[in-house]
């Protein structure tokens, strides 16, 4: 199950990382020798295996339905790129 | 007990005895520790030193031991991995994406950290996200290993991805340190610098506050110089948080408690699938002798099978890079880190804040990650690898039922020369080889420096225990520790430098 | 209100199914502490969970699994003791994390029925097909400046039940009806105050048609082939507006049809300024979600004995209340009247 370019492209595209027409094939070659690495894992029979969910075993942990955070408008804006009035500002999103 | 001729030398349980005794006050430990950081840059071990904080908490640490107030790590001067956030101190994860990011909370594990008395002298170098084996792959450049070759001035690397924490260690630059293993992250680095450094079991420590990579397999440990001070460090990382829906709800021993009770009657496998092709003899060698250390103690040696050994690998590759692919995905520019400047649009910001912000291995992994969850991949890839993740963690079962611990080589070979292996990413892989299994599984491991190459270089052993049970393989290793007598240090070349 | 449209060429019929996204009544999020109540300043109800911040982790509020399991025992459904929390994978400037944490392929409630009155008195049972949990987005201002986007993140958390019908409306009554019962149905619960104004209940609505024939031959083999290519209408936000956009979609598609045109399946917008549907802009390429397990939480497992006492306290509902008015000898001509007068339940607040 190798990609090609368009492939890569529609990834990138996919992963939101701009990527040079110039990266694509050296892209292509690198993830190709990735995916026909990890094709290994086809040798082995998995039929009736449950996939693993959590390494965990133990019961979720749920907490109690009350107020203890938030308020915290400043802090929350302190490493924004750009705010305004308490709001992310981005540019114009067309819908 | 006397006190070593240079402060720096010190071992964490021997400086909190110093410390806590009055014989030495924590502002003269810290202040010897933040010359060595200083004099120890051409290491470029850390990404942030915090000197006047150090000093601020040592002093305050002396008011309360003068008061006889002293908690349990009162005083004593440690490095933080630059993936732990911590509250006022800018946090990068080795990434130009987080950019000045400045985290306004504190991680659970160095809030433990502090409310046991601990002193911060800065953070710590790592691979970009924590991904990587050799710490090339940081923004802020690579960490040189305090380790060189017998007769050599090649730069070495101290592993990855904690290789800032394992070089601060090795280089007597902080009593101990805090790591991240995802893959083998912490006992990786510390094999290769010789010294320790263990993965708890997963859910032992919190992950709160601490920057993902890849969820299911990240858990913070200790990287120290003794297996005494892991012990000690590792009793106050972890808790039961509940603000971790995994972190695990069951009680932290005391682990340096039980530490000397020796491995008299322990079963110790031996998993044949660890020796591999094309590792250096050296390895197999000094595997051997770990085996007839422990036999000659008392310990029972038993020879068992992991069969799905060899698929440990490819399935972390699969796993862990569609986790990240997902976990990283909040780096947008939009509400902190780095931001092109003057995009176009919504989409023109994310793809070139992203593209600007990670380094190369990231951006592979992301694209490696998104791929192997897209529609008509997932179950040939994601579902596939979750399926062999069970195979793996039933092996260690199937084993656990003849055996206490698993006795295993730490790394394939010793440190390397920076640049030696950026070309292939699978041959940087292979550096986890014996570690990514336990991550997998969940399981603690414990990497403990047992011998030097032939050309003057650390190697280690790890053993591999069963879930919860860190303090057995922190007896095994404190046995190694004695049998092998290893005591040997770097060279300060670096402060000539 | 006719179930068929006429058009030139011969009767149309109308299908209809819904997703009707439900505020869970809670005083904090599905996953962070942070406060839900509706109208607070930009970004003051946020924690750095809700935020995205690195390192953040999601607990779950106990509250707001039992608010979707009585939810489901309201609508007399099948209750799943095993549930699973995915990542839903996409970027927009109001998902901080870059993912939606829902519930795709094991939903903590499976099907169940809600049954709305019509005018006429006829009863038409509506299968439910699932109730899951998710967490809601933060909110997008496009009007405020001419360049940019604003985004608070207030919303971004809180819990949502997305519930998801069968097609199994006929019109654009049965539409506003269903939807009206759904309403009163939580609302007796005390698990959403139901209040569209405010955004707490919203409704993507599904609109095919197909002639006529269609649907009996899905209801008789459950092959959607017999039904039309649908469109999905989102978040609509008044009962007025679901009928309206039923109209006016079902009519659009008959006239393309009846002109040789086929129906790209699309998502579109009820512009109820003007009246009418339009196409999305915001298209680009298609979706991948990227489902897969929420490493950060563990399969939510729930005790048949918790269910058994969220049962034991449901309050009666509206089809009883109906029933027992019925049987102490009160006509049955003008049902809803009967249950809708009940008002938004609120949550106390500490």
């Amino acid at each position: 199950m190798s990609v090609d370019k368009d492939t890569v492209r529609r990834i990138a595209k996919l992963s939101r990382i701009a990527l040079d027409e110039a990266r694509v094939a050296p892209m292509v070659d690198e993830l190709n020798g990735i995916f026909a690495w990890v094709q290994q894992l086809n040798e082995v029979d998995v039929t009736g295996v449950a996939p693993m969910t959590s390494v965990v075993e133990q019961r979720l942990k749920m907490r109690d339905d009350v107020v203890t955070d938030g308020d915290a408008a400043d802090a929350l804006m302190a490493n924004a790129p750009e705010g305004e009035d308490h709001f992310f500002v981005v540019p114009k999103v067309v819908e | 007990m006397p006190l070593p001729s240079s402060l720096t030398d010190f071992t964490l349980a021997d400086a909190r005895d110093a410390v806590h005794g009055k014989k030495v006050t924590s502002k003269e430990l810290t202040t010897a520790f933040v010359k060595a950081v200083a004099e120890a840059r051409p290491l470029n071990a850390f990404v942030t030193e915090t000197p006047e904080k150090a000093l601020e908490m040592a002093v305050a640490a002396d008011v309360r031991i003068a008061h006889g107030q002293a908690r349990p790590l009162e005083g004593l001067p440690l490095a933080i991995k630059d993936l732990f956030c911590t509250k006022g101190v800018k946090t990068t994860a080795g990434s130009a994406i987080l950019g000045n990011f400045v985290p306004p909370y504190e991680s659970t594990v160095t809030q433990n950290l502090w409310d046991a008395g601990a002193v911060m002298l800065g953070k710590t170098n790592m691979d970009e996200f924590a991904m990587g084996s050799s710490n090339e792959t940081s923004a802020f450049g690579p960490v040189f290993n305090p380790w060189r070759a017998r007769n050599s001035n090649q730069n070495l690397v101290p592993g990855g991805s904690s290789g800032g924490s394992a070089a601060a260690v090795s280089g007597h630059l902080c009593l101990a340190a805090t790591g991240t293993d995802t893959g083998g992250s912490i006992r990786q680095p510390a094999a290769v610098t010789g010294t320790v450094g263990l993965k708890p079991t997963y859910g032992r420590c919190s992950r709160w506050g601490i920057v993902a990579f890849a969820s299911s397999l990240d858990q913070a440990g200790p990287m120290t110089r003794t297996v005494r001070d892991a012990a000690i460090l590792l009793t106050h990382m972890a808790s039961v948080d509940p603000k971790d829906s995994t972190s695990l709800d069951v009680p932290i021993p005391d682990y340096e408690a039980g530490l000397e009770s020796g491995v008299k009657g322990l079963r110790i496998g031996i998993p044949k699938e660890y020796r591999i092709d094309g590792a250096p003899p050296e390895i197999d060698d000094l595997w051997n002798k770990g085996a007839e250390w422990l036999k000659a103690m008392g310990a029972e040696i038993v020879e068992v099978s992991l069969p799905h050994t060899k698929y440990a690998l490819p399935t972390y590759y699969i796993v862990a890079p569609a986790e990240a692919s997902s976990n990283l995905a909040r780096y947008d520019g939009v509400r902190f880190g780095h931001r092109a400047k003057g995009a176009r649009d919504i989409t023109d910001l994310y793809e070139r804040s992203r593209a600007e912000g990670f380094g190369k291995e990231v951006q592979r992994r992301i694209m490696v990650g998104t791929h192997v969850l897209s529609s008509g991949y997932y179950d040939a890839y994601y579902a596939r690898a979750q399926k062999l993740r069970t195979l793996i963690a039933r092996d260690f079962d199937e084993a656990f039922k003849r055996c206490d611990v698993l006795l295993t080589p730490a790394t394939p070979g010793p440190a390397f020369g920076i640049g030696e292996k950026t070309t292939d990413p699978k041959e940087m892989y292979l550096n986890d080889v014996f570690t990514v299994t336990v991550n997998l599984a969940g399981l603690p491991g414990i990497s403990v420096p047992a011998g030097l190459t032939a050309g003057g270089l650390p190697l280690g052993l790890q053993f591999i225990g069963k879930a919860f049970d860190e303090a057995t393989i922190l007896r095994a290793a404190r046995a190694i520790e004695t049998a092998s007598g290893f005591d040997a240090k770097p060279s300060p070349w670096w402060r000539a430098a | 209100m006719s179930k068929t449209i006429k058009g030139t060429t011969g009767a149309w019929e109308i299908v209809i199914g819904m997703e009707v996204h439900a505020q869970i009544l809670s005083q904090s999020k599905l996953f962070s502490g942070a406060a839900t109540a509706f109208g607070a300043a930009p970004n003051s109800q946020v924690s750095f969970v809700d935020a995205g911040m690195p390192g953040m982790l999601p607990v779950i509020n106990r509250k707001c699994v039992e608010q979707a399991v009585r939810t489901g025992l309201g609508l007399k459904a099948r209750i799943n003791l095993s549930s699973v929390f995915d990542r839903k994978n996409y970027f927009y400037p109001d998902l901080p994390q870059g993912y939606q944490i829902s519930q795709y392929k094991n939903p903590i409630v499976g099907e169940g029925e809600v049954f709305i009155d019509l005018k006429d008195g006829e009863t038409v049972r509506v299968g439910i097909e699932r109730l899951h949990m998710e967490q809601d987005a933060g909110k997008s201002l496009h009007d405020q400046h001419p360049d940019s986007s604003y985004v608070d993140l207030n919303r971004s958390g809180i819990a949502l039940m997305e519930i998801v019908t069968k097609p199994h409306m006929r019109s654009s009554e049965e539409a506003a009806a269903f939807l009206r019962k759904l309403r009163a149905i939580v609302r007796y619960l005390g698990t959403c105050d139901g209040n569209m104004d405010e955004g707490s209940m919203r409704a993507d609505v599904n609109v095919s048609v197909c002639r006529v024939g269609g649907y009996e031959k899905f209801r008789a083999d459950g092959d959607f082939k017999h039904l039309g290519t649908r469109c999905e209408i989102k978040n609509v936000n008044s009962m007025r507006f679901v009928a309206l956009a039923v109209e006016y979609e079902a009519r659009r598609q008959v006239d393309i049809l009846e002109d040789g045109g086929k129906i790209d399946q699309e998502t579109r917008l009820y512009d109820s300024k003007v009246n009418e549907t339009r196409a999305m802009r915001s298209k680009e390429e298609a979706h991948d979600y990227r489902y897969f397990p929420d490493p950060d939480l563990l399969p939510l497992v729930l005790d048949q004995a918790w269910v058994d006492a969220i049962a034991a306290s449901l309050p009666e509902l509206p089809d009883e209340k109906k029933a027992r008015l019925i049987k102490a000898g009160l006509s049955a001509m003008t049902p809803p009247s009967w249950w809708r007068r009940r008002r938004a339940p609120t949550i106390s607040r500490r």
